[in-house]
């Protein structure tokens, strides 16, 4: 929920129980005043105008007639208009006293009886007692107990005409007007506190897309002023932490780069050696297996640069105007020196005409090189391991890599470009395993909007096949 | 054939001159890349170029050599970095090799700049001892023609209008065979095999390629 929205509820919730309350407290208070002036009426009717002496000395006759209201509850009445069940319009209402005995009874015969609810409080001992009489509590009673106990005029009731009014429209108008004007005031005074907070929170959220943490401008000096600061604070600290992991990753990438470079040229001369004892030893089985082992190491090599390279997140790859066919060249040529050691027939097929697709050239190459390693390594002497480009009827191209080697189950197919997965049969054949060159080439085909799938070749091998888009002429 | 070769390393030097002398190559070899830089690169084939190179960077000596000549120039680096590849190739180099490689490999990808390119002649195609005459839809080979049925015809010339290259089995019954009639993989099959024996001693000329379909090779000069 906003805060404007939580405000304007809170402000709901507290306005009803204070309309209600202000109106409980006016009540009360014209309650007292009623009382106040009916005590006020009795005594100055009994002891000012006689009205004591004249019950003692003719206690059947008593009480007078009903009289206006005194001067001074007039003036309270006239304050409001007199509610319609008071009395008739133009007519005043009266007041009636009439006097009892101790016992509650009155000398006078037309003298209403005392009323139950008042007799049980005056005979608990209270001075006054005050209640709504009548069917609908549209007279208020108030019962005295006089200083002269032994007369006729012991107990005294003093009626008028009264309607309660709990609600009194005016203190309601008053009451919502004042809750209005404090929610206009606080709505508008929130107004650049809320401004401020959408700002931060737009800056932060800013900050987490970009991925920039940037400072975020502090204005004022309050609470929010502070989150703001606290939000700078954590995003320094976050900025030294990835300024930190960038370098130790750059250090750790331009490690891996230089170290396949530093180890490329002495890892040549190692292979031209092996190559020339092959030679002379006419193919003996263990110059081969050194051959292999050498080839294998070239592939990590490799690897290790190209995974250094898709791990960089912070570059984009590069989108050049690959020239897959001299690609496809380069990848058969660096596989042949095995696989003609292996004794496999490496073949290619490329259309005819210029292939060109758009991304980056080594790190495709090695996804190619890769597949191809993998065909020549994991097959068998007198076997075959074939590249085949071709173009599609529009604007596409396949690329399969097939073999018809020892071939993959089903089971081990699903899960050959997990990163680092190797079959138990392929640890067993060969320990180095295919896994990690196959989720390169993956990884490489993923990341330039290439599909790489994996099936088993009509000749029983692994199939590979690379598609997706050529490059626009 | 002479071929420049400029590399810093003298047991990587030493390989590749004793690889391409037995492939009856003559090689001069420059380890300075000062030299390089004063080196006339007109006389040679081909040039071998190290990029990384004490002194002297090879991408200058590649951009110094391309300003005076057409010779094919085969680059050799040991960094997978594509940018500095990219670069040699935008500077005019023919082709790189990523080390490490094989010696073989270093030869084969010299063989395939200064291979003889298939001769164009006339209308036709001449590869080795077959000619093959698009335009008079005529085969010869050693000069004396070959009696070829309408869809052996077909297959050779679809084959040697791309010689060299790997034709998929799908893409020949396409361009060669009716598909309302015979057009199946097994009797391109039967095509090829009567091909290849009319002709005769051209026959190896003519191979299958696993996993893709059939190619005519170029024969090695």
């Amino acid at each position: 929920m906003k805060v404007r929205q939580r405000m304007l509820g809170t402000l709901v919730l507290l306005a009803i129980p204070m309309i209600a309350g202000a109106n409980w407290t006016r009540y009360l208070f014209e309650w007292r005043e009623l009382e106040r002036g009916l005590l006020s009426f009795a005594e100055i009717e009994m002891i000012e105008r006689n009205g004591l002496e004249r019950c003692e000395a003719n206690p059947s006759d008593f009480p007078l007639p009903p009289r206006d209201h005194p001067e001074h509850l007039r003036r309270r009445r006239e304050r409001r208009p007199p509610p319609p069940a008071a009395a008739p319009q133009g007519s005043t209402p009266r007041l009636r006293l009439a006097t009892y005995r101790s016992d509650f009874q009155s000398d006078n015969k037309r003298t209403p009886p005392f009323p139950a609810d008042l007799r049980a409080d005056l005979e608990k001992g209270g001075e006054t007692s005050s209640v709504l009489m009548g069917k609908d509590g549209s007279v208020f009673a108030l019962g005295w107990r006089t200083p002269w106990p032994d007369g006729p005029a012991a107990i005294i009731l003093v009626t008028t005409p009264h309607t309660p009014e709990l609600f009194r429209i005016p203190i309601l108008a008053a009451v919502s007007a004042l809750a209005a004007a404090l929610l206009a005031t606080v709505w508008f005074a929130m107004g650049p506190l809320i401004g401020r907070t959408r700002k931060l929170a737009h800056a932060v959220q800013r900050n987490e897309e970009q991925g920039s943490f940037k400072d975020i401008p502090e204005e004022g000096s309050d609470e929010l002023t502070d989150l703001t600061r606290a939000f700078n604070s954590a995003g320094a600290s976050l900025r030294k932490a990835i300024d930190t992991a960038t370098q130790k990753e750059a250090a750790l990438r331009s490690f891996v780069e230089n170290t396949a470079h530093d180890v490329g040229t002495p890892l040549t001369v190692l292979q031209g050696y092996l190559a020339r004892m092959a030679k002379e030893t006419n193919g003996d089985k263990t110059v081969l297996q050194a051959m292999e082992e050498a080839q294998y190491i070239g592939a990590m090599l490799a690897n290790l640069s190209t995974v250094a390279r898709l791990e960089d997140m912070d570059t984009q790859l590069r989108q050049d105007r690959v020239d897959l066919k001299a690609l496809c060249l380069r990848v058969m040529a660096r596989h042949q020196t095995i696989a003609a050691e292996k004794e496999i027939t490496l073949e290619h097929g490329l259309p005819h005409g210029e292939v060109f697709v758009l991304g980056e050239m080594t790190l495709l190459e090695q996804a190619l090189s890769n597949l191809l390693h993998n065909a020549v390594r994991h097959g068998e002497t007198g076997g075959h391991a074939t590249l085949h480009l071709r173009l599609g009827p529009s604007s596409e191209f396949s690329l399969r890599v097939l073999d018809d080697g020892p071939g993959i189950d089903a089971d081990t197919l699903k899960h050959l470009t997990e990163r680092r997965w190797r079959s138990e049969e392929a640890r067993r054949r060969h320990p180095n395993g295919r896994g990690l060159g196959l989720s390169i080439a993956e990884d490489v085909a993923e990341r330039h909007g290439f599909e790489l799938r994996l099936a088993k070749s009509e000749a029983g091998g692994l199939e590979v096949t690379i598609t997706g888009e050529l490059a626009s002429s | 054939m002479n071929i420049l070769l400029i590399e810093d390393d003298q047991a990587l030097a030493q390989q590749v001159i004793a690889q391409l002398s037995e492939q009856d190559y003559r090689v001069r070899w420059l380890s300075d890349g000062q030299d390089a830089l004063h080196e006339d690169p007109t006389p040679y084939a081909l040039i071998v170029l190290d990029l990384m190179l004490p002194k002297v960077d090879g991408l200058d000596i590649l951009k110094a050599y391309r300003g005076r000549c057409d010779t094919p120039i085969l680059i050799l680096s040991a960094k997978q970095d594509a940018t500095i590849k990219v670069k040699a190739l935008q500077l005019g180099a023919d082709d790189y090799l990523t080390k490490p490689f094989w010696p073989e490999e270093l030869t084969a990808r010299i063989g395939a700049r200064l291979r003889r390119p298939i001769l164009q002649r006339a209308g036709g195609i001449e590869i080795g001892r077959l000619f093959v005459d698009l335009t008079g839809h005529t085969a010869k080979v050693d000069g004396e023609d070959i009696r070829l049925t309408r869809a052996e015809w077909d297959l050779l010339a679809a084959l040697a209008r791309q010689a060299g290259a790997a034709i998929s089995r799908e893409d020949l019954v396409e361009a060669t065979l009716d598909p309302s009639r015979d057009g199946t993989l097994r009797t391109l099959d039967v095509h090829v095999s009567r091909l290849r024996k009319k002709l005769g001693p051209c026959s190896d000329y003519l191979c299958t390629i696993w996993g893709v379909g059939y190619r005519l090779e170029v024969p090695n000069p």
